[in-house]
């Protein structure tokens, strides 16, 4: 993107318009209150982004603080005037204010990042790479991964996470980690043991029925999902048992991931890496000379370890 | 047709749609200014404004009964001057705790900013407190050093006051002196003073006659009797305002004539202590 020229100017409130292009729909309450404050207690801190078009003034980024203003009923305010961007530019350059000074949602994100994505592939015929899209938006591709989950999941469940946005992050249920966690599980899942995922939404409306009703009580238990759905190549546990499990997880009932974890993988996921850190232990032993030996501390951890194993081999 | 806002969180539309509703057909009043400032001095553009010939009524529909761009601008909009009557209209159910809950109601009380709680589900909506115009608001009076038989009338006098019923406020203020008045000259009487007197307790006499014989005899501190001859004179003296500047007038002398209401009623029993008197009411 081409660099731009721009202004520092106070601009009449009644000549800002919001821009249609924000990606951000969700302003929680609770956050406009506390901006509220501390604008009325130390000012405005940083100025808003506008473009000229006409004669009024679109925000690129600082709509919650141009609605602060608006409510306090303040006669202008301290914007940085760009010239007007493309569409594209507009997305793209709202992408990188704020992702230099603030976290969005995940889901506000994703909600524009479909549309960045086809106004770039319009301009050059193909779709944007991670790493294109990673370079233009500023965003990290751990990022983009976590806003693709979102984008493929159906309306009804977008909706259900716009509605839950809107409440203090302390009171949400399903927020948008609950379903980057369970996306993340699942997708793993269909491409490891499809079978066990007959209809992927009723397996969603199932997990989220356990959840709501403490059956799952951990997001990160979606986790142990992908465990279970990946240890027939990492642990080689039998795909007829890790079947049976996954749809006894998905069914509605009572049992908790946690309960089918225990019952399948994860005594052997337990041994690999138990094997895994004696290995590295091992490795590691080899490296030592007698000058390390010189420590007093890891001589006397050596010593204990070596006890432990000669009392271990000759019980057995 | 649903009213267009700029800048209402859109989870508070339906809300604010049954408040408009019920204060205008409450006040018989037509539709309202939407997010329009009141006056370029007040840090505060209301959801909804009615300027009335007489006030300006503001509507704010919010998630509790006292948000925190009323809580912070009210002495803003109280030192602007304007007769202006604030009720906030929150949602029937809501998520804040019920204490901070309490905290906002006992404040808005106490500042006289009216509120409504509006059930979404029943579409009803119900004016709870009424609210004073910011002119008359006296958000703090200290009861304690009023004699311990007459405080719980001066708080009812305060919360009528305060609770959309201002004149009657001063009124009962008035009825509470007018007592004082009486059992003084009733005590007067029988030390054998007040002779020239037409007072004969018991029956109806003029307070204004009562309290200048009063004076003239000296009968209690002369500055108190003068503050209660200028309570009692222009508690009657309120008339029709028609327009904001006239009401601004009588608002204003409303209340300073409750502060002085109060102060006399806090002086009083001291002032017939001093002369040998039972402050007996």
């Amino acid at each position: 993107m081409e660099k731009i020229k721009s202004e520092l100017k106070h601009i009449p409130l009644s000549q800002v318009q919001r821009n249609p292009e924000n990606p951000r729909i969700v302003f929680r309450q609770e956050e406009l209150d506390q901006l509220l404050t501390s604008i009325q207690k130390i000012g405005l801190q940083v100025p808003i982004s506008v473009y000229r078009d006409g004669n009024d003034y679109i925000i690129i980024d600082g709509e919650r603080r141009w609605k602060t203003y608006f409510k306090l009923n303040y006669p202008t305010i301290p914007a940085i005037i760009q010239p007007k961007p493309t569409e594209l530019e507009n997305l793209i350059l709202m992408f990188n204010i704020h992702g230099l000074r603030e976290q969005w949602d995940v889901f506000t994100i994703a909600n524009k990042l479909t549309r960045i994505i086809d106004l770039i592939k319009s301009q050059t015929g193909e779709e944007p790479t991670e790493t294109e899209l990673s370079t233009e938006t500023g965003l990290t591709r751990g990022i983009l991964r976590r806003c693709k989950l979102i984008i493929a999941l159906p309306n009804r469940f977008k909706k259900i996470i716009l509605e839950e946005l809107k409440k203090p992050k302390k009171d949400q249920i399903f927020s948008e980690d609950f379903f980057l966690e369970m996306e993340g599980a699942l997708k793993t899942v269909k491409n490891n043991v499809p079978d066990s995922v007959k209809n992927i939404n009723d397996v969603r409306d199932v997990l989220m029925k356990k959840y709501e009703n403490k059956v799952i009580n951990n997001i990160t238990d979606f986790r142990k999902l992908a465990k279970i759905a990946t240890a027939w190549k990492n642990v080689e546990y039998p795909l007829t048992k890790i079947q049976s499990g996954l749809i006894k997880a998905f069914g509605d009932n009572k049992v908790s991931i946690d309960e089918v974890y225990k019952e399948t993988v994860e005594a052997l996921l337990g041994d690999k890496k138990l094997n895994s850190n004696a290995y590295n232990f091992l490795q590691r032993i080899r490296r030592i000379t007698s000058e390390d030996l010189e420590d007093e501390d890891l001589k006397e951890t050596l010593l204990e370890i070596k006890r432990k194993l000669d009392k271990l081999f000759t019980a057995n | 047709m649903p009213s267009t806002y700029l800048i209402l969180d859109p989870d508070l539309h339906e809300i604010a749609e049954y408040a408009m509703k019920e204060i205008m057909s409450r006040y018989n009043l037509r539709n309202p200014l939407i997010e329009q400032a009141i006056n370029p001095n007040i840090s505060w553009r209301p959801t909804f404004l009615w300027k009335k010939p007489t006030e300006y009524l503001a509507c704010e529909p919010a998630f509790k009964p006292l948000p925190p761009i009323i809580n912070s601008n009210f002495m803003d909009i109280q030192s602007s001057g304007l007769p202006i009557r604030i009720i906030v209209a929150y949602p029937h159910d809501n998520s804040i705790s019920i204490t901070e809950f309490q905290k906002d109601l006992r404040k808005a009380k106490q500042h006289g900013i009216g509120y409504m709680s509006v059930d979404a589900t029943t579409k009803k909506a119900n004016i709870e407190y009424k609210g004073v115009s910011s002119i008359l608001s006296i958000p703090a009076i200290d009861f304690s050093q009023i004699k311990s038989g007459l405080r719980p009338k001066v708080i009812d006098a305060y919360d009528m006051y305060m609770s959309g019923d201002p004149k009657h406020g001063v009124q009962e203020l008035g009825q509470l002196m007018e007592k004082c008045m009486t059992v003084l000259a009733t005590q007067a009487i029988g030390r054998g003073k007040l002779r020239n007197s037409n007072y004969v307790p018991g029956r109806f006499y003029k307070l204004t006659k009562l309290i200048d014989e009063l004076l003239n005899e000296k009968i209690i501190d002369l500055g108190i009797l003068g503050n209660c001859r200028g309570f009692v004179y222009p508690r009657n003296s309120t008339s029709h305002p028609q327009d904001i500047a006239s009401i601004k007038k009588i608002e204003r002398k409303l209340k300073e004539n409750f502060i002085k209401g109060v102060s006399i009623l806090e002086e009083l029993p001291a002032a017939f202590k001093q002369k040998g008197y039972n402050f007996r009411i």
